[in-house]
């Protein structure tokens, strides 16, 4: 049923029917995805073509975007480390609207937010920072390719004709890393048709659009050390124009890799009242990268524990019990992601929102099956602010 | 039984201190505080001024430190702007490779403007009005950075202000807003500022309307946003500041844990990044450069402010010694009794010392709050020579405070010195014998040989060069030296003095007793009549040499406003409140202006600061650079209009031609003197962008400025920084025209325009002038006070020395009054003594002011103009004076035997 | 009292010149414990100047001056000035008493001088102020006292340090002859308690008279009387 509703709704808005109203209908099926929000942004439509590289760029009709970096990676020594950076672009001025003239090296029309953190299992230690930058001489990005940067840190595919990446990233003043990353798999598109729905607005979809599993290769300075590590990555670039409705609390997300040459990606929305927005979803990756998409009944996330952070005083639930199903096997199968260590939260100085961000090894029955990084946001005060 | 315990010389003193010093004060309470007081109020003069210099120089320093970090360096242009591409080049070069290198250097871009705060009405002043210096930031950074370092809401999220519907409310809507601007805490507090506030100002040539989005937020362990800044986002300042992908410099910051060695390597990294068009400073090279820039100006100040002091010293040594008269016997009888000289030397040295903790306690507080009001002063001449300063408040130092609190304790000490040795040797031998004569104290007449020996020194330093600090800034050492010298060697020979004014009086006391005794002592003064004559001859010589000073300095630049200022009407930005901002008028305003039907002849300045390397100096480095101003004007023009004042003529007329005068330039005096350059040198003048070769074709007087102009034809350089706007602009205007109408009409059309007719001009730059010398004349009327002081606690001790003469007097049947008119003789001669000496010797101090030490510090030639009306007033009025206060202490403060309980 | 060898005092051919005039011409006296010597003469006949000689106050042109054996031509003023602080005593016609200090604290200044413990100052000071009839004004400052009573406390403050020589220069010439009687009396008592040798300058011939032996100081040289 509820897939006949989709597909309608997707040939609706081929056709050009468009919904105004962003007013959420009180239960039952999502409405239909508006062509633009009210502040001038396009929203999102399914059964988008993608072309690439062009579209591992920037979006610039689009309010908000990330490109989303995670991985695991060890030194010669087997020392394991995890990695994130991640690069926001977040709109100001519609680009309709936007100074057209007013280019140069301040522009007032977008800003970036880069974080970057390494999470290093041999000491413990956890180090991040965070940057903040209007769209000019020290940020920016391509809309021909993927070429973004803040500072000295950056994303970008140095041969526009080979799918190959390069990370640079500065974490504070004496760490970062440099990788390069090589998908081992093709890339996918979560979300039913082409359109990753994140609650009852018609404004809140995003594309989202992932390589789930990269080879990783480069160096990483912490701590005083330079190590030369590999390891494997997942990389996210979703654009939007608005994530969070004002009934959403946060989201809980995990992206799995497993042993067995799989991956999983897992978002659960909560609500304000602390139950799970019927958004959340669920998609499994098989080995030739064809995702399958599972709605939010068919998965459960439940916290198998509690840790307060010191720094922001939010208690956030890890390690995390999650149950799906395996679509190959058809069986339930139920995973413990336990953190490296517990103490991976971003502060979230500049941003104004802390969130926990850390590696995780996948555990089935006590034995580890694969490594995740699992991010749970919204346990320190309000996420929407930042984000709407 | 009488023991070998004999306790130490200490022990002995302490005693003496207690048990008789400070019962003497007890007793007499007036003489100790009024002792003090003066003491006191030397330190306080000295401590204000020092207080006040610094206060003025502090706010020259970068405000960055106080917004975001303490930068580790600034690159500058060394003429004109950077270009914001500059920015991705510095960061491309300075990208560290991969993650091997530690840490990166944060590039802070900076634009920064001076504007006035909008004024309805008429022009006022020059020079005194408010100025803002505006900072613009890329607020966005400075955002991210301010949330880093824990400062909750950081910038963007103070502007609350809701926007209209369907716009974003929000953290960056203040980027969208190009007249948003943050202000001081204590400017929103005075002029009643909230988020939405607007705040007029004068921009160049425009009034614009800015408004307030919120308050610069700052944490408690930084130092507070100076009252006149504002800060907005820096492209919006790019754009109202007509600096269109411009940035006046970039503030770099290290990474925290780099050490010394470390910071070296990015200086030469930065350098060598930033290329030869720009100059890389450290903030402390920065502070010192408006350090340099006013350092010959704080000097002199601080040097008469050290007249108060040695004035106070004087003082104290006059009082101590008469203390040491009053107290004669009393010191016999102590001899006596057996206390051994070290031991009444001591006594009297602490309570010098005592002297000198109590007035440097007091004189460090009294200076604390006589700083808020010259610091006032200071900083207004600041603001209208150097650079925007409205300082209004001076904290006080406490490193300042204790050089202030040990002069005042050392000068008591050197000042006790002889009154403590005269005291130690008093004889014991004069209380035996019921005839025992008055014994007065060996006369020392060290003075007259020792004085002329000074006065030959001085002359010798007369002739001494200037000490020179890096950026060329000079001071006149050897200048002040030979001043002191001289003074100090004249008051020495200041007996002599006496010898011929106690000869010319001489007829005047011929039928009258009391005029006949006073000039016998005369005849043959005493010690201590000679310290009185020299404490009036220093007085009377400084007063006197700084009149004729600035009678010079008023005939020189009357004549040269008189010779230069010949337009009709001059326009300004009105925001040029302050001899650094650099505000200019649009070429459409100006263009319009000129092409109007009343004028018939026009002129346009155009003027930069710029960074010239001082290849020649003295004493600095290869590399030091000094900032001039480059100047284009219609050379032409000058040549028709106005008669240059030259030191050194062009040989010929190509200099003032278009055509021909692409590679010359003219200097000013001050220039010349500052790099030691003449006509046919070249000169290598930074410009926008790269640098030009001129060869220098002429040397002309310039008494507007000490730092050195460089003037070439304006179209020139015009094209050398590529822009078509000006600084003032000079208009002739046709016979028959109403100034004062066209300046109402012009006003009304440009308000954002200062316009000045000739005549107010010319008032303008008088009243400048005088105000810079408003601190000297207050300084001189103290030093003359408190001579007169001198004068008279002098008198007392002489008076008190005598008395069995006055007793005898008394007994001859002389009257009160007649005691009081022998006093005021003596005291009316003294002082003409002690004038005379002092005009004479004023003539030299002013000679030495005018040729050595202002030609030395400033470079200008000043000619010598001697005002003698007010030197011969003032030669009347001195003796007049110390007449009165001798007559005063005659009738009331002799202490005569007759007046103590038997 | 014991008589010892050494005199207390000695002038050996004391002269002293000031310039061209000659105002001492080699006088020479000795002078024992418990022994005084009145010096009188005319004004102008040196005996103010031989007074300074004797305290070491001034130095002969030739001759030496002697106090207990002890040459005072060899020593400097410190030397002088400890010497005058343990054995001498002086009390002046004008009194010359410190000005702020106390009746008693003026008597104690000696003490003060030779570390003399506070305790046993104001004791030795009690005592002597008592033996000379002003205790009960042990307070108040000399301006408040009457000539008789300033000359009483000098003369406690002379011989509270039991010197070995006092001198005593016209002490009752400021004083009326009532008074000047009590003052003698009471000089001669205690000067003979206290076993020093004693030299008093005056014109009054009851002055003199409460010494042993009597000089006379003409044009500069001394003659004695034997008594």
């Amino acid at each position: 049923m509820k897939i006949v509703l989709s597909i309608a709704c997707a040939l609706a808005s081929v056709f050009g029917l468009s919904v105004r109203s962003e007013a959420a209908p009180a239960g039952g099926a999502p409405p239909k995805l508006a062509l633009r929000t009210s502040d001038g942004f396009s929203v999102p439509q399914p059964g988008a073509v993608f072309q690439f590289p062009r579209d591992h760029g920037a979006h610039r009709d689009f309010k908000v975007e990330w490109w989303y970096v995670t991985g695991h990676c060890y030194g010669p020594a087997g020392e394991r480390y995890g990695f994130q950076s991640t690069f926001f672009r977040r709109a100001v001025t519609p680009l309709n609207l936007a100074d057209k003239n007013r280019g140069g090296a301040f522009s007032s029309d977008e800003i970036f937010l880069s974080h970057a953190a390494i999470s290093d299992a041999v000491t413990g230690r956890f180090v991040h920072s965070e940057d903040l930058a209007r769209t000019g001489w020290n940020a920016g990005a391509s809309e021909e390719g993927l070429s973004v940067f803040l500072g000295q840190s950056r994303l970008l595919q140095p041969d526009l004709n080979a799918e190959r990446f390069q990370l640079d990233a500065k974490v504070g003043a004496d760490s970062g890393f440099s990788f390069a990353l090589e998908p081992e798999k093709r890339l996918v598109v979560f979300g039913e048709n082409g359109v990753s729905r994140k609650g009852n607005s018609p404004t809140a979809a995003s594309w989202y659009l992932t390589f789930p599993r990269l080879k990783l290769s480069g160096s990483l300075r912490v701590g005083g050390r330079v190590v030369p590590v590999v390891g494997t990555a997942w990389m996210d670039h979703e654009i939007s124009s608005s994530q969070l409705a004002s009934d959403q609390k946060g989201w809980d997300w995990a992206g799995i890799q497993l042993d067995d040459g799989r991956e999983v990606m897992v978002y659960r929305l909560r609500r304000n009242d602390g139950s799970t927005d019927p958004a959340s979803a669920l998609s499994w990756v098989d080995k030739q990268g064809k995702a399958t998409h599972q709605e939010a009944g068919l998965f459960l996330w439940e916290s198998a524990g509690k840790w307060k952070s010191p720094l922001s005083g939010a208690e956030y639930p890890i390690p995390v019990k999650l149950k799906a199903v395996d679509p190959e096997s058809g069986k339930t199968v139920e995973w413990v992601l336990e953190p490296l260590f517990k103490e991976q939260e971003l502060d979230g100085a500049v941003s104004g929102v802390p969130y926990w961000e850390g590696a995780c090894r996948v555990l089935q029955d006590g034995r580890s099956v694969g490594s995740a990084y699992v991010e749970l946001t919204g346990y320190a005060g309000a996420l929407g602010r930042a984000l709407r | 039984m009488n023991g070998g315990g004999v306790p130490g010389a200490r022990t002995v003193a302490g005693f003496l201190l207690r048990q008789t010093t400070l019962r003497h004060w007890k007793s007499q309470p007036g003489r100790f505080v009024l002792l003090l007081g003066l003491l006191s109020l030397g330190v306080a003069v000295f401590l204000s001024m020092r207080l006040a210099n610094r206060a003025a120089v502090a706010s020259f320093s970068s405000f960055a430190g106080v917004l975001a970090q303490q930068s580790d360096a600034t690159l500058q242009a060394r003429a004109g702007t950077l270009p914001e591409l500059f920015l991705g080049r510095m960061q491309r070069a300075l990208e560290s490779s991969g993650v091997d290198a530690g840490g990166s250097v944060e590039l802070i871009p900076v634009v920064e403007t001076v504007c006035a705060p909008l004024k309805g009405g008429e022009t006022g002043q020059i020079g005194s009005g408010a100025t803002y210096t505006v900072l613009g930031l890329d607020l966005v950074a400075l955002h991210g950075l301010a949330l880093r370092e824990g400062l909750v809401g950081g910038w963007l999220e103070l502007d609350s202000r809701k926007s209209g519907e369907g716009e974003e409310s929000g953290a960056f809507n203040v980027l969208k807003r190009p007249e948003a601007v943050f202000c001081s805490k204590d400017l929103a507090e005075r002029l009643n500022l909230k988020p939405g506030s607007r705040l007029g100002v004068v921009m160049h040539d425009r009034n614009v309307e800015l408004e307030v989005a919120g308050v610069i937020p700052w944490r408690s362990d930084r130092v507070q946003a100076p009252e006149n800044l504002l800060v907005m986002d820096l492209p919006a300042l790019q754009a109202l500041s007509g600096k269109p992908g411009r940035l006046d410099r970039v503030e770099c910051v290290f990474p925290k844990a780099a050490d010394g060695g470390e910071r070296e390597i990015w200086m030469e990294r930065l350098r060598a990044a930033a290329g030869g068009d720009s100059t890389l400073r450290t903030p402390e090279s920065r502070e010192a450069v408006g350090e340099l820039m006013t350092r010959g100006f704080r000097l002199n100040l601080t040097i008469l402010s050290m007249l108060a002091l040695l004035v106070g010293l004087y003082l104290i040594f006059q009082a101590l010694d008469a203390a040491v008269v009053r107290r004669r016997a009393e010191i016999g009888v102590l001899r006596a009794l057996g206390v051994r000289d070290s031991e009444v030397r001591l006594a009297w040295l602490l309570e010098a010392a005592l002297l000198g903790v109590g007035g440097g306690i007091v004189g460090v507080l009294g200076g604390w709050g006589l700083a808020q009001f010259t610091v006032r002063a200071v900083s207004k001449t600041v603001n209208a020579l150097y650079y925007a300063t409205n300082t209004r408040a001076a904290s006080l130092h406490f490193g300042e405070a204790l050089v202030a609190f040990g002069l005042a304790v050392g000068c008591s000490l050197l000042a006790g010195w002889i009154p403590a040795s005269r005291a130690a040797s008093t004889p014991p031998a004069q209380l035996w014998g019921s005839g025992a004569a008055a014994w007065s104290a060996p006369d020392d007449r060290v003075g007259a040989k020792a004085g002329f020996g000074l006065l030959v020194v001085a002359l010798a330093l007369a002739f001494c060069p200037p000490l020179t600090f890096a950026g060329g800034s000079r001071f006149a050492l050897a200048g002040y030296l030979s001043a002191l010298f001289g003074v100090i060697g004249a008051g020495m020979v200041a007996g002599d003095f006496l010898r011929v004014a106690a000869w010319m009086s001489s007829p005047f006391s011929k039928n009258s007793a009391s005029r006949q005794i006073g000039n016998s002592h005369l005849r043959t003064p005493t010690s201590r009549h000679r310290w009185a004559a020299a404490g009036l001859l220093c007085a009377v010589s400084m007063t006197g040499g700084m009149a004729v000073l600035v009678s010079s300095f008023e005939k020189s630049v009357t004549e040269w406003i008189g010779r230069t200022l010949h337009a009709d009407l001059y326009l300004t930005s009105n925001a040029n409140q302050a001899a650094n901002a650099f505000n200019r008028i649009s070429p459409a305003t100006w263009k319009a202006i000129v092409s109007g039907p009343e004028v018939v002849d026009w002129d346009a300045l155009l003027m930069f600061p710029v960074e010239l390397s001082a290849k020649r100096s003295a004493f600095g480095e290869a590399d030091t650079l000094g900032k001039v101003r480059l100047s284009g004007v219609s050379l032409g023009f000058y040549q028709r209009r106005n008669q240059f004042s030259w030191v050194e003529a062009p040989k010929d007329g190509a200099v003032f031609e278009v055509g021909q005068n692409a590679g010359l330039c003219l200097v000013s005096e001050a220039f010349a003197e500052r790099f030691h350059v003449r006509t046919r040198d070249s000169l290598e003048v930074p410009v926008q962008g790269g640098s030009r070769s001129l060869t220098i074709a002429g040397v002309y007087t310039d008494y507007g400025d000490d730092q050195g102009v460089v003037m070439v034809d304006r179209v020139h350089l015009q094209e050398w920084f590529q822009l078509e706007e000006v600084s003032t602009l000079s208009l002739v205007l046709t016979t028959g025209t109403d100034g004062e109408k066209l300046r109402a009409e012009l006003k009304e059309r440009y308000p954002g325009l200062a316009v000045f007719t000739n005549v107010h001009l010319r008032g303008e730059v008088m009243r400048i002038f005088r105000q810079t010398f408003s601190i000297t004349y207050a300084l001189e009327a103290i030093g003359v006070l408190v001579a007169l002081v001198g004068l008279g606690i002098t008198l007392a001790s002489i008076l008190a020395e005598r008395q069995s003469e006055l007793t005898t007097l008394r007994a001859l049947g002389v009257t009160d009054g007649g005691i009081a008119a022998l006093a005021s003789w003596e005291g009316f001669v003294l002082a003409l003594g002690g004038t005379l000496g002092g005009l004479l010797t004023s003539l030299a101090l002013g000679g030495l002011l005018v040729y050595v030490i202002n030609k030395q510090t400033f470079g200008w030639t000043l000619q010598l103009a001697i005002p003698v009306l007010p030197l011969a007033l003032f030669g009347i009025l001195v003796p007049l004076s110390g007449a009165g206060v001798a007559y005063f202490v005659g009738r009331y403060g002799a202490d005569l035997p007759a007046d103590r309980a038997s | 009292m014991q008589a010892t060898d050494v005199p207390v005092l000695e002038c050996d051919s004391v002269c002293k010149e000031y310039g061209s005039l000659r105002v001492l011409n080699g006088v020479s006296l000795r002078l024992f414990a418990g022994e005084s010597l009145a010096l009188t003469g005319p004004s102008g006949s040196g005996k103010s100047t031989l007074l300074n000689c004797l305290g070491g106050v001034d130095r002969p042109s030739s001759g030496a001056v002697y106090l207990l054996g002890e040459v005072l031509s060899g020593m400097d003023g410190d030397a002088l000035a400890l010497l005058r602080r343990r054995r001498i005593g002086t009390i002046f016609q004008f009194f010359h008493l410190l000005p702020t200090l106390s009746v008693r604290e003026n008597v104690e200044f000696p003490l003060v001088l030779l570390g003399v413990s506070e305790d046993e100052r104001r004791a030795r000071a009690d005592a002597l102020l008592e033996r000379v009839q002003i205790k009960h004004r042990a307070g108040a400052l000399p301006s408040q006292l009457s000539g008789g009573e300033m000359q009483r406390c000098a003369i406690a403050r002379a011989l509270v340090h039991k010197p070995a020589l006092l001198l005593a220069d016209e002490p009752t010439g400021n004083l009326d002859s009532q008074n000047g009687a009590n003052i003698l009396s009471l000089l001669s008592e205690l000067t003979q308690e206290s076993g020093a040798a004693l030299v008093l300058v005056t014109h009054s011939e009851e002055a003199a008279g409460i010494c042993q032996r009597r000089g006379v100081m003409r044009d500069g040289t001394l003659s004695e009387n034997v008594s």
